[in-house]
């Protein structure tokens, strides 16, 4: 078949620097719209009929907010990224051919301002201090002590394998199942929500 | 590298296996070129993967940068979770109305004036006009006694429109307690275990249990309330929710992130045919929607396709499982 839509190819393809440049993408995708994932989330998991489902269709936003934003960034994120939910949901109903969803999610998520004043930045810090001590508590013990002693005392992934007694490549699945787990805990849950 | 492939993938295993390549990148102490084409290829891939690799390498330096932070010294415990509903649940104003009336309760109790019986059956709804053009509405199931000025409400639900008469106020008396319009629509239902009313115009003045010396309660429009044996609580809904309330009016049933179980005990109200939900996921999972009062197969077949639940019909029942 021949590809001759730019857009059909930023939709399927891997993010093409078109107007704005990757860049630029992913530092507005981290300033702007990951820290909305813990709201989307929510919203997925309040709209759709199977929560488990909620992490695919937070990525499939992402997906689109970021191939659109190559374009052009848009000036607010939250309602953008929330009207992308809002129609993936539109679009999951209709092929299941449901008789009238009357809503499709809630509309007040769009409306809430995206320029109101965040919080006092030591206020930040002290929640993700926080944050971060209930998710390294979430940790298996041994992937905890991985984590802790490579981020914590700065020990080189060697060293860190020398200090345990296990393999470099041991260390790395527990330090990458200990980061898996720490980005849901930072993003995926609004503040003072449990970590499971 | 197209939408096909990213469904095969579940964005789970898309994270995890940024995670690793996030460790892999920030913790090589000799980075190849060819480490760097493997990894780039990977990011290609798809704009999913690309993403994911974003979002874990922030968090990995974000872990980093608190750690810098962190002191020995023990954290502060986590606050317990805070269970929103009750949170919302406790925002409820106990509003008591400022003019307690002395004997009010005596003065609005009835001495045998002669009372008309009014029923409706499972899925029944009935329209009584008042001789004053005030209007009553009975919804499924109820049982409503009428004099001149009064009503009492044995059972179900009923909708108010009165016709104000200063000197004859109307009297509705429900659960144990009389509702007093100034000039009105409201709806009152007869619960089991608790008496709702909500106040759509006008004002209305809900007693304490007949019995009690409390002062009535003064309802506005928007307000509902739910009272029981020995309480009142006062929530204010939009008129949106309020007129979901009655949609039962028009013959139809709304809602709105209502749990299955809800939605079931609702048409179980209008339907001889009873629905169970048989689990408790089941029972808590949240829909949308709006229904005709009669139309249970039309529900079943939605939470049959779009739930995925298992729809079962034994004798008078339909149960409803995962």
């Amino acid at each position: 078949m021949k590809d001759d839509s730019n857009h059909e190819r930023g939709r399927n393809g891997p993010l093409r620097q078109t107007l704005v440049s990757a860049a630029d993408v992913e530092a507005w995708f981290l300033r702007e719209v990951l820290p909305l994932e813990a709201s989307l989330m929510g919203y997925f998991k309040r709209n759709w009929r199977n929560e488990s489902d909620a992490r695919d269709l937070v990525q499939e936003v992402y997906v689109h907010a970021c191939e659109a934003a190559q374009q052009d960034l848009p000036r607010t994120a939250r309602p953008f990224v929330f009207t992308i939910a809002r129609n993936l949901l539109i679009d999951r109903f209709r092929n299941l051919a449901v008789v009238p969803l009357e809503t499709v999610g809630d509309v007040e998520t769009l409306t809430t301002p995206s320029d109101q004043p965040g919080p006092d930045r030591n206020v930040i810090a002290r929640d993700e201090l926080r944050r971060l001590q209930a998710a390294l508590d979430k940790l298996a013990p041994r992937c905890r002590e991985a984590v802790l002693l490579r981020q914590l005392e700065g020990l080189s992934r060697r060293e860190v394998a020398a200090r345990m007694g296990i393999s470099e490549e041991t260390v790395k699945e527990y330090l990458a199942t200990g980061l898996f787990l720490l980005s849901d805990i930072f993003f995926g849950q609004s503040a003072g929500e449990d970590c499971a | 590298m197209s939408r096909q492939v990213l469904k095969a993938e579940s964005a789970a295993e898309i994270q995890m296996n940024a995670s690793r390549r996030v460790i892999e990148r920030r913790d090589a102490e000799n980075w190849t070129d060819e480490d760097q084409e493997k990894l780039d290829a990977w990011l290609n891939e798809s704009s999913a993967h690309a993403i994911a690799y974003w979002r874990a390498n922030h968090a990995w330096g974000r872990t980093y940068r608190i750690a810098a932070l962190k002191r020995p010294a023990a954290e502060n415990p986590l606050p317990k979770r805070e269970d929103r509903r009750s949170a919302a649940a406790f925002k409820i104003a106990l509003a008591v109305c400022a003019f307690a009336v002395a004997g009010w309760t005596a003065s609005m109790l009835f001495a045998g004036p002669k009372f008309t019986n009014y029923t409706t059956p499972v899925g029944g709804h009935r329209v009584l006009v008042l001789s004053n053009g005030s209007k009553i509405e009975l919804n499924t199931d109820s049982v409503l006694r009428l004099s001149d000025g009064a009503a009492v409400l044995d059972r179900g639900e009923a909708y108010f429109e009165i016709k104000h008469d200063p000197a004859h106020p109307f009297v509705v008396s429900a659960g144990g307690r009389k509702i007093v319009d100034i000039g009105t629509k409201f709806l009152v239902r007869n619960g089991a275990d608790h008496l709702e009313v909500a106040l759509f115009e006008g004002r209305v003045l809900l007693g304490a249990p007949d019995g009690s010396t409390t002062a009535p309660s003064k309802l506005t429009a928007g307000d509902v309330a739910i009272a029981t044996a020995n309480s009142t609580s006062i929530v204010k809904l939009s008129l949106r929710a309020l007129t979901n309330e009655v949609s039962w009016r028009q013959g139809v049933l709304i809602f709105h992130r209502t749990s299955l179980a809800d939605a079931a005990a609702e048409f179980n109200r209008y339907n001889s045919r009873k629905l169970i939900v048989a689990d408790a996921d089941a029972a808590r999972l949240k829909i949308d929607g709006k229904f005709r009062t009669n139309d249970v197969a039309s529900f079943t077949e939605v939470a049959e396709d779009v739930l995925r639940l298992r729809i079962e019909r034994q004798g008078n029942q339909t149960v409803m499982s995962r």
